[in-house]
């Protein structure tokens, strides 16, 4: 029977595939059905969790035969190329990864018989995307972070993936980490002076101070910067101006936090 | 009074000997014997392996603790049970030979009640022709199993390093020693430290790194693979494995049984039946493990080993040892209470107790070659089985023999690995990964017999330094200082 076929974002996906562990007539009919979707959507690899179903199985269609692979694992492999694919799963995307060019895979047949085989060129690349499919993943994981980020924003919010329209890192973003590092250090001085003696205490105080006035002065600048810096790139994020406002918002409060902390306990008396 | 006897001092023994001895309070004996002198923090040898602690930051001397526990200490190695007694004294007891205490290689029975069987693993390098022979690891490989091992290593990693800062390209090959190896963590853990101490040095480009294993696919780990938590979504340890490895530049292989070392060079079948070789200029090769060769005699002076211990040298236990194909593997085969079914007086607790079957999927090369890993055993699951097993004596002995038996069910408890991928306090790295429950539950979760919803922890930092923080909590819970009983296993 034709099943459909598993499109982002259906979140299962993620799910990791089972060993077959009994070759009976439930697994003849997944093999059946991926048999049947694979030639209803003229497909010439199919992992079942492509139609839900989630065991360690892959279907291959070679000079117009459907063969399964049971259980495959991959224990060799040489060379290594970089190629732009095509995922079931995510329609309209085409990704360049890096794949090997010669593995062995072990497998089972439908009757649970033990085999393995050599495969090269296309066929390599086919059933390594596949066997991905199998473990929970797709292409997006074998891309660096930076792709991996692309992906995610173009399927997020629909944009050209080809980059340039968006920075990866956005300067904002230095302010904010400079306010987080500020908060962090104050709030790690609350326990000094339950260690040091007064009179370096009353240091790390008038240090803290400084450093609470430069976090405020920080923040202002973020908030400014970062109106400055979303007019630039109005095309990147939904709404940047009420992640600015929300930002400022939460880092306000973890100082006003740390701030009372920092006037009501470690003050000198 | 009653008098329980733990062999090993190992996490499970270790565990069960100060739980039950604080449980028994001063009316009844707790003894130990184990042939070391120090307790070991096993998981930290993988620092000592890479130079970056010392041994004695991974160790400590047993004798004061135990003193202060009121626990008594034999430093010797259990040779012999006769759980019947002998044909002039009806108590059962045990045999041993003393290695220290200045008594060593003297013999001494001693009676008991109970025994708790935690002996842990013998590291059966013979096993691997070159890998070692009887009496230990060989002249080719290092090994970071002991501290004394692990010390060595570090030794011959900085020899290797050495030649590379003179411009020798170096090849460095980590993994597994067998086909039928266990604790792939521990060389996981070790490569990636290895890596992370020669990039530290500067001399990355000149050493290559390859992992060889007997798992048939990465991150497998013997358990049939864990899973993580990245980014909201669940990952496969074997995603997340070789993404790993390829970050790292570090090439694999999967599926291999090394079945020859010698020097330089090691020789290797794989699951499709197909052989190769790779060469080395140091290498660090896990052994496989085997029952440390404990004999049992009947009341008559028979020997009755195999009613007592399973083939491999494990004691048999309250599992279902009936041999079954993969497909009708349970979770209900595994031992819940580890009481010897023969000899209700007898437990066996951590690597000491054979397991019903392995975890990962069963292989087999077409040439008839069994290449999979056997079942871990070791850590968080080593120390719940002590604290549970203990817990049962102790309600034995208290409660008489019609007490509920505590159980501790690998098929229903999780665990948390925490491998650490280089050590530093800023620039280190460790992934955490989980599993639950460790032996799969195909009843219970049908499929993968797995929860991937039991997720724990991310690659990091931080998990460095949670594996560093357990580094100090367990030594400290094991040296029993305040509150050493509120630390978990």
């Amino acid at each position: 029977m034709i099943q459909p076929l598993l499109k982002y974002p259906d979140p299962k996906i993620r799910l990791i595939s089972a060993n077959v562990r009994f070759f009976d007539d439930e697994l003849h009919r997944w093999i059946t059905d991926m048999c049947d979707t694979m030639k209803e959507n003229d497909l010439d690899a199919l992992s079942a969790i492509l139609i839900g179903i989630q065991y360690n199985i892959i279907v291959l269609k070679e000079a117009g035969n459907y063969t399964p692979y049971i259980n495959g694992r991959l224990i060799k492999h040489s060379g290594m190329s970089t190629q732009t694919e095509r995922s079931i799963y995510y329609e309209g995307i085409s990704v360049d990864v890096d794949r090997y060019e010669n593995v062995t895979l072990i497998y089972e047949d439908e009757k649970g018989e033990p085999h393995h085989r050599d495969l090269g060129g296309e066929l390599a690349r086919v059933i390594q995307q596949h066997l991905d499919y199998c473990y929970g993943s797709t292409f997006v994981d074998r891309v660096d972070k930076e792709m991996k980020q692309r992906i995610n924003d173009y399927l997020e919010y629909g944009l050209v993936a080809d980059g340039g329209s968006c920075p990866t890192v956005f300067y904002r973003d230095y302010f904010k980490l400079g306010v987080k590092y500020l908060i962090s250090a104050m709030f790690l001085s609350l326990a000094t002076p339950l260690f040091v003696p007064s009179a370096v205490q009353e240091w790390i105080y008038r240090i803290d101070i400084m450093a609470f006035i430069a976090a405020i002065l920080l923040m202002v600048g973020y908030f400014f910067y970062a109106q400055y810096e979303s007019r630039l790139y109005k095309q990147c994020t939904s709404c940047q101006t009420g992640n600015i406002i929300g930002t400022v918002a939460i880092l306000s409060f973890q100082l006003f936090i740390v701030g009372c902390g920092i006037f009501l306990w470690m003050a000198p008396k | 009074m009653a008098r329980l006897i733990v062999l090993g001092g190992g996490v499970a023994g270790h565990t069960a000997a100060t739980f039950a001895a604080d449980w028994l309070g001063r009316e009844h004996e707790v003894v130990v014997v184990t042939p070391n002198s120090k307790w070991n923090w096993i998981p930290s040898n993988i620092w000592v392996g890479v130079g970056e602690m010392s041994k004695e930051e991974v160790t400590f001397d047993l004798a004061p603790v135990y003193e202060k526990a009121g626990i008594t200490y034999k430093q010797a190695k259990a040779v012999s049970i006769n759980p019947e007694g002998s044909a002039s004294n009806d108590k059962p007891f045990v045999t041993f030979e003393y290695t220290g205490q200045g008594k060593a290689g003297q013999s001494e029975e001693m009676t008991y009640d109970y025994l708790i069987n935690a002996t842990g693993p013998k590291l059966n390098f013979g096993a691997t022709p070159g890998l070692g022979d009887a009496n230990g690891l060989g002249e080719f490989t290092v090994s970071v199993c002991t501290a004394d091992h692990a010390e060595h290593a570090a030794h011959e990693l900085e020899k290797i390093m050495d030649k590379m800062r003179k411009g020798e390209r170096q090849k460095i090959l980590i993994g597994t020693g067998h086909g039928m190896c266990t604790c792939q963590g521990a060389a996981f853990e070790y490569i990636f430290n290895v890596e992370h101490e020669i990039r530290k040095a500067g001399l990355r480009d000149m050493a290559d790194i390859q992992w060889i294993s007997n798992e048939a696919f990465m991150g497998d780990f013997g358990m049939g693979g864990l899973h993580m938590k990245v980014g909201g979504y669940v990952v496969s340890s074997r995603i997340f494995t070789e993404s790993l490895f390829a970050e790292r530049g570090v090439n694999y292989i999967t599926g291999a049984h090394v079945n020859k070392v010698e020097k330089g060079k090691v020789s290797y079948e794989l699951l499709d039946g197909s052989t190769g070789e790779e060469s080395f200029d140091f290498s660090m090769l896990i052994p496989p493990f085997a029952g440390v060769g404990l004999k049992a005699y009947n009341k008559a002076g028979e020997d009755i080993t195999d009613t007592v211990f399973a083939p491999n040298g494990f004691m048999k236990v309250d599992a279902d040892y009936t041999p079954k194909p993969y497909a009708e593997w349970k979770a209900s085969d595994w031992p819940r209470t580890y009481q010897n079914p023969t000899f209700k007086n007898l437990f066996a607790a951590g690597i000491a107790f054979a397991p019903p079957h392995i975890i990962s999927k069963p292989m087999k090369s077409p040439n008839g070659t069994v290449i999979n890993p056997t079942p871990p055993r070791t850590g968080m699951p080593s120390g719940i089985m002590g604290k549970a097993v203990a817990h049962s004596v102790c309600d034995l002995i208290k409660k008489g023999p019609d007490a509920h038996l505590h159980e501790a069910s690998m098929a229903e408890m999780g665990a948390a690995c925490v491998a650490s991928a280089g050590k530093g306090w800023l620039d280190g790295q460790a992934a955490a990964m989980t599993v639950y429950p460790v032996v799969p539950d195909y009843e219970k979760y049908p499929g993968t017999g797995r929860d991937t919803d039991y997720t724990f922890g991310e690659i990091g930092l931080a998990g460095h330094w949670i594996k560093h923080i357990l580094h100090y909590l367990f030594i400290y819970k094991a040296k029993l200082k305040p509150f050493w009983k509120v630390i978990p296993e």
